[in-house]
């Protein structure tokens, strides 16, 4: 390994370190990046659906060169139960025409970008594991790998949802269960024109689909299905809190693996999929504790904080967002420390920056709008009292048996079944505050 | 499609194997852990329970990390855990 000091060290070359890389090689800076995948791309887990814009500012029309699977035009939104299923289906060219965003696959995505990243000059370890930060009088100065020192004025940390060194230097509080899930994904191959045929999607078109209700059986959480050009990338993210299931008997524990089965073989999926193949089995953790969880402090002496490390991630039901806010805090972390060294100062004092321009950016701006919505999302009757209730309302509605007649006083009766009014109308309220 | 054991599942999993377990655990705490929670939340299913005592098998890690939060917040705080050396361990082709 070199013996050089570098301007910045950058641990973890998913999309957040990748960016910053990019962003400081592109200004000339000596970067290094360090991952422990043997390629970048091998160790990271995503559902797949990557919103263009962060990417585009770095690499305008990306698009056109980086491997991503689909372009989304289809947007789905459905409600489940064990055996039903009551779906909002949305479908916009313009959403594809704007590029708005692209399903993509982790290992080939994060591959092409490193690539992208060392062809700007940024020098890049793969296959190597950092064991601790190097501080020296509170400062951080480096990285340990093994037996090896590896020597910079800064360091941004891009470690991903699992933030060993971050917490280990107490630049960050242990997580805790309820800040975080975890998300558990099947790549089942279909072939493209199955794809295109079932989901009705045109060539190069692409399907994000997110369920609620049934996939985490009925606790928060939630399903998940993304179309890639031959495959479908289907899975569940569940907060661990409710995955470790305290409040509920033992007997009725939710068996993790087992969720994503249900939810494969569930009525509706299992005949989408028909004659699919599991082609890989992933998982991984996702920080959902919204921005009340973000640290206070992002910016450290010689250290950043950035992408899954600082919890930025946004759950908004509708929209689900790690991968744009790894990219642009990953940029962001890029001209902090750009502005650092021509300052000379890597203390906290000269890395401020880095807090001061995250707050003008949609990343904390977003993150604080929807600030409200892990409150939200964390209310039982979303994921059962509700999808019960809209399958219990559309089954009595598609009934006909010549018996029933349906006025607007049995469809409330119906909806009383399931939920008071004033409960309905509260959730109501907060769901339109939260998202 | 129909049901898929754990293992199926773990076997279209590419993992490049190693010797040295990368997270331990010490199962004499896990005798005074009540809830257990590893039990139901590791995605590979590597925490289980033979004849009350707990066993862990490190093999077929995805290296979530999912482990570590609930044993260290519930559970008795048995496991250690890091992340295999650099280039070992699982390997996504699809990610
Ligand atoms: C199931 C699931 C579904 C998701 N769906 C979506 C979605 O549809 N849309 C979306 O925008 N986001 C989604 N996300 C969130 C998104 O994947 C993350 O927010 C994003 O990947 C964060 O990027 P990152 O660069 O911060 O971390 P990562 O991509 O996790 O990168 C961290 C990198 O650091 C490396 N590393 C860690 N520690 C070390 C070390 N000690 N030494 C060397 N290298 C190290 C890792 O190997 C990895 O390459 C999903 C996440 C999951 C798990
Ligand atoms: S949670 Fe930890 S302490 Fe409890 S049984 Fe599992 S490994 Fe042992
Ligand atoms: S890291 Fe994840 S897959 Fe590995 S043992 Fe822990 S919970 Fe199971």
């Amino acid at each position: 390994m070199p013996d050089e000091k570098f301007d910045c060290i950058v641990v973890g070359a998913g999309l957040a370190g990748l960016a910053a890389a990019y962003q400081m090689a592109t200004d000339g800076l000596q970067v290094l990046v360090v991952e422990k995948a043997k390629v970048p791309g091998q160790k990271n887990v995503s559902g797949g659906r990557m919103y263009s814009h962060a990417l585009a500012k770095l690499i305008p029309r990306f698009w056109e060169e980086a491997p991503v699977e689909r372009a989304v035009t289809r947007e789905g939104v459905t409600f489940m139960t064990r055996e039903s299923a009551f779906s909002i289906d949305f479908e916009s060219k313009k959403l594809g025409d704007l590029h708005n965003s692209y399903n993509v696959l982790r290992t080939k995505f994060d591959a092409w970008f490193s690539e992208k990243v060392a062809a700007r000059g940024a020098m890049i370890i793969p296959g190597a594991r950092i064991d601790r930060l190097h501080i020296e009088d509170g400062q951080v100065k480096g990285v340990i790998a093994g037996s090896d020192k590896l020597l910079a004025d800064s360091v941004v940390l891009a470690e991903g949802a699992n933030p060993l060194l971050a917490e280990q230097a107490g630049l960050k509080p242990p997580l805790k269960p309820h800040q975080t899930a975890v998300g558990v994904k099947e790549v089942i191959k279909l072939g493209a024109d199955v794809i295109n045929d079932r989901f009705r999607l045109g060539m190069d078109e692409g399907m994000a689909q997110v369920f609620v209700g049934a996939p985490t059986s009925g606790l928060p959480g939630g399903g998940f299905l993304y179309t890639n050009r031959d495959s479908v990338s289907l899975g569940i993210v569940m907060p661990i809190d409710s995955a470790m299931g305290f409040e509920h008997a033992r007997d009725k524990r939710r068996q993790v693996p087992e969720l994503v089965e249900d939810f494969r073989t569930h009525p509706y999926l299992a005949k989408l999929l028909r004659g699919g193949e599991v082609v890989e089995y992933s998982a991984h953790m996702v920080p959902e504790g919204g921005y009340r969880q973000v640290p206070k402090v992002l910016a450290h002496n010689g250290a950043l904080l950035t992408g899954d490390s600082a919890g930025f991630v946004i759950n908004a039901g509708l929209t689900f967002r790690g991968m744009d806010l790894a990219i642009e805090s990953g940029r962001i972390a890029g001209v902090a420390v750009k502005r650092a060294k021509d300052k000379g100062d890597f203390t906290r004092g000269g890395l401020k920056e880095y807090e001061r321009l995250l707050k003008q950016s949609f990343v904390l701006k977003d993150m604080k709008r929807f600030r409200n919505a892990p409150g939200f999302l964390s209310n039982p009757r979303m994921y059962t009292t509700y999808p019960e209730m809209i399958s219990d309302l559309f089954e009595t509605l598609f009934t006909v048996d010549g018996e029933k007649h349906l006025s607007r006083k049995e469809v409330r009766q119906v909806l009383m079944r399931h939920v008071s009014p004033v409960t309905l109308a509260m959730d109501a309220l907060k769901g339109v505050r939260s998202l | 499609m129909k049901r898929l054991s754990i293992e199926e599942r773990l076997g279209t999993t590419v993992f490049d194997q190693f010797e040295e377990p990368h997270i331990t655990v010490d199962n004499r705490l896990c005798v005074d852990c009540v809830e257990k929670p590893c039990l139901n939340t590791c995605p590979s299913r590597l925490y289980t329970l033979h004849e009350g005592v707990l066993t862990f098998q490190y093999e077929g890690c995805v290296e979530c990390g999912t482990c570590r939060v609930v044993c260290h917040n519930g559970g008795n705080k048995a496991v250690r855990w890091t992340y295999p050396h650099g280039g070992l361990g699982v390997r996504y082709r699809e990610g």
